[in-house]
């Protein structure tokens, strides 16, 4: 089609200028249609605004060679964000522009026929993406390399597993020539080994084209984007150096909870708590807190970090214990620590308290961790009188950017030449 | 450059439909693969595998020339057996109503690619025309042998065949078109299909000579392009007598104008499919 809005600067490969999205809702059958069209009479025209709006007057630009990240909550419009630059829906009001071949596979292995062999799926899904058969012709070994699939490459695509499917879909993602690739969640496929191979192979992209990174794991936006945008109700809310506006972003989340917290009465479990237990006593809540008590869900890594636990008793006992596990977003135990292991005697006797652990800083790697509180008796935790795992996340800041977990005292020195 | 709105555009219509064919042809190989797909699927986890696309119009010949030709006496003309002449009108229908009917219900069925993936959306009900292109040009090498069996000079009109074959695609695939984009904007669409194939097929001269509708009403039949493409078949391959002239310009005009009314609809509304599912 030609092109009505100019990219003035060659460098800008995506333009958004003052784009809104609506979507309309459908009216589905006659009698519906019917309906509507009495209550628009009795209404006017309030009826007909039924639409939803996605995004409202978004305007930014994406540089070539930038890795954009794109952060928000769910159905904050990311992705219909996504969905305009790869040319999958157009804008309502406002224009879009784009330069350049576009990857626009935004989830893994969509449209992967299941009755057809990984191997022909690659031409498949490579005809999606436009490229000729000559082209795919060209880069279907390294594909078939990368995936690691071996014989698997000649069987149904419906007998994989989703790791597998996941393996093979980003394989062909990753080796399109493309000039913009837009990704959303990508990097969060397969296992360890698999996530570490995607990674080397995502810092290869970013040296060669442009890249949209849509992803809810906040520590790799920190890590991979150049800039990024924090879109909120259908606008941008704020957009620049990475580590600021995901900080921002987090003490919103958390302005939020604090907000959550004075209104519910009873809290909702976290996702993905896991709780089991025998219930003589009970944990009913855990806060995380700041040095004058205050609940946070982000910190920094000098912060004191109080966990405050409440408990119930349901029957007399004398000999409870409680303990804390941190564990880093991939599973990685950090540490663990309980009353026993200090030597501590708790003669719990009345019906409901509250005990505290605090920690004087968090000398680990800025990320998401999770904590997981319980209460048992004699040290024994496979019968646990209430263990809740990954109950309680927290979100820990900071700038700086070493591998691993902890944060390791270090000095480099000068080096000396000889 | 690309660009996804353009709403004040001042071209004119045939630019624009210009550029969209120039967009199909470049996922010309797409259009391959997804027909491609489509056969190797369909056959993979069958014993019979290609076969079928022989058995079905076979079969279906065998049941009506049992019928018509023994319990039923259709006047056909002379030395032209019933089960060659069934034969030519179902491979003929067959493409159409599989087209129609598989092409129809494509796009909703792709909506995972539509909402993922940016290409030219026709791809996907035109597809299903070439997939069922596969059967219906084994069913015509099927006829080969057929007219070996039955032992028949082999006397075709031959030019008739690339008119009457572009009339039938054409036609096809502006039914498709529609079909497609009305059965995504509205499914009472696919409620509709199965009844309005049924009802077709027997205003169609499949099992039938055209010949044994009244003289008034042959002119008004006759508007039907199928009954003109069907009948027009039968006469280059089998060498009876040809539709009328006017009924096959007819025909071509209308075969025209479903086309270019069907994909320019489609292109219109394609830009929703994605909204929508």
């Amino acid at each position: 089609m030609p092109s009505k809005l100019e990219i003035n600067h060659t460098e800008n490969m995506i333009v958004f200028e003052q784009v809104s999205k609506c979507y309309m809702q459908q009216t589905k059958t006659l009698l519906e249609s019917w309906r509507r069209l009495g209550l628009r009479n009795a209404q006017g025209d309030q009826a007909q605004e039924s639409g939803f709006w996605a995004l409202r007057e978004l305007s930014f630009s994406v540089k070539r060679g930038e890795t954009l990240g794109i952060i928000g909550d769910n159905g904050a419009g990311k992705s219909t964000i996504l969905k305009l630059m790869a040319g999958i829906t157009v804008p309502t009001l406002g224009q879009v522009g784009v330069q350049g071949r576009i990857s626009s596979l935004i989830e893994l292995g969509a449209g992967f026929n299941p009755d057809l062999t990984g191997h022909e799926n690659i031409y498949l899904n490579g005809a999606v993406q436009g490229l000729s058969r000559a082209e795919i012709d060209g880069c279907v070994a390294r594909i078939e390399e990368f995936s690691g699939l071996g014989s698997f490459l000649n069987v149904p695509v419906k007998y994989y597993s989703s790791g597998m499917y996941a393996r093979l879909g980003f394989a062909i993602a990753a080796h399109v020539k493309a000039d913009v690739i837009i990704t959303d969640e990508i990097l969060a496929v397969g296992d360890a080994a698999f996530q570490r191979q995607c990674l080397r192979k995502f810092k290869d992209l970013q040296a060669a084209s442009t890249i949209i990174f849509v992803s809810h794991d906040l520590t790799r936006v920190r890590e991979v984007c150049s800039r990024v945008l924090w879109v909120r109700q259908g606008r941008l809310h704020c957009e620049g150096d990475p580590d600021k506006v995901v900080e921002a972003y987090l003490l919103a989340v958390q302005q939020e909870r604090d907000r959550n917290l004075r209104t519910e009465v009873v809290l909702d479990q976290e996702a993905g708590e896991s709780r089991r237990g025998t219930g003589e006593v009970e944990i009913v809540e855990v806060a995380t807190c700041n040095e004058t008590g205050e609940p946070r869900m982000a910190f920094r890594s000098d912060d004191v970090l109080v966990v405050r636990i409440s408990y119930r008793l349901r029957k007399p006992c004398h000999d409870a214990g409680f303990g804390v596990n941190i564990m880093s977003h991939d599973g990685v135990f950090v540490h663990g620590t309980n009353t026993f292991i200090n030597g501590m005697v708790l003669n719990i006797t009345r019906e409901s308290g509250i005990i505290e652990l605090r920690y004087p800083s968090l000398p680990v790697v800025p990320g998401t961790y999770w904590l997981t509180v319980g209460v048992t008796s004699d040290n024994n935790w496979s019968v646990p009188y209430d263990l809740r795992e990954r109950m309680r996340k927290i979100e820990v800041l900071g700038t700086r950017r070493d591998g691993g977990v902890v944060c390791l005292e270090h000095q480099w020195s000068s080096p000396v030449e000889c | 450059m690309r660009c996804a709105s353009d709403r004040s555009l001042n071209v004119t219509v045939i630019t624009v439909m210009v550029e969209h064919f120039k967009r199909l042809v470049r996922y010309r190989g797409l259009l391959w693969n997804l027909a491609v797909s489509e056969l190797k699927s369909k056959h993979r986890q069958t014993a019979l595998g290609m076969l079928w696309a022989l058995l079905q119009p076979v079969s279906l010949m065998v049941v009506y020339a049992v019928v018509f030709s023994v319990f039923v006496n259709v006047p056909i003309r002379q030395g032209v057996p019933y089960a060659l002449f069934a034969y030519v009108g179902l491979v003929t229908w067959l493409f159409f109503a599989t087209s129609f009917s598989t092409g129809t219900t494509s796009v909703v069925s792709q909506m995972n690619l539509i909402t993922k993936a940016s290409f030219p959306r026709e791809v996907i009900p035109l597809s299903k025309l070439i997939a069922s292109g596969f059967d219906f040009l084994i069913g015509w090498g099927c006829f080969l042998l057929l007219l070996a069996v039955y032992g028949m000079p082999f006397k075709p009109m031959w030019f008739l065949f690339p008119w009457i074959l572009c009339v039938h695609v054409l036609f096809t695939a502006g039914l498709v078109l529609w079909g497609a984009a009305l059965y995504v904007l509205k499914r009472d669409v696919g409620s509709v299909m199965p009844l309005l194939l049924q009802i077709w097929m027997f205003l169609s001269p499949v099992i039938y000579p055209s010949s044994l509708i009244p003289e008034k009403y042959q002119s008004l039949y006759l508007i039907n392009p199928m009954a003109t493409i069907i009948e027009s078949y039968r006469s280059a391959a089998l060498g009876v007598p040809a539709p009328s002239v006017a009924a096959m310009w007819t025909a071509s005009v209308i075969a025209i104008v479903a086309f270019a009314s069907g994909y320019a609809y489609f292109k219109h509304v394609e830009v929703r499919f994605a909204d929508i599912m």
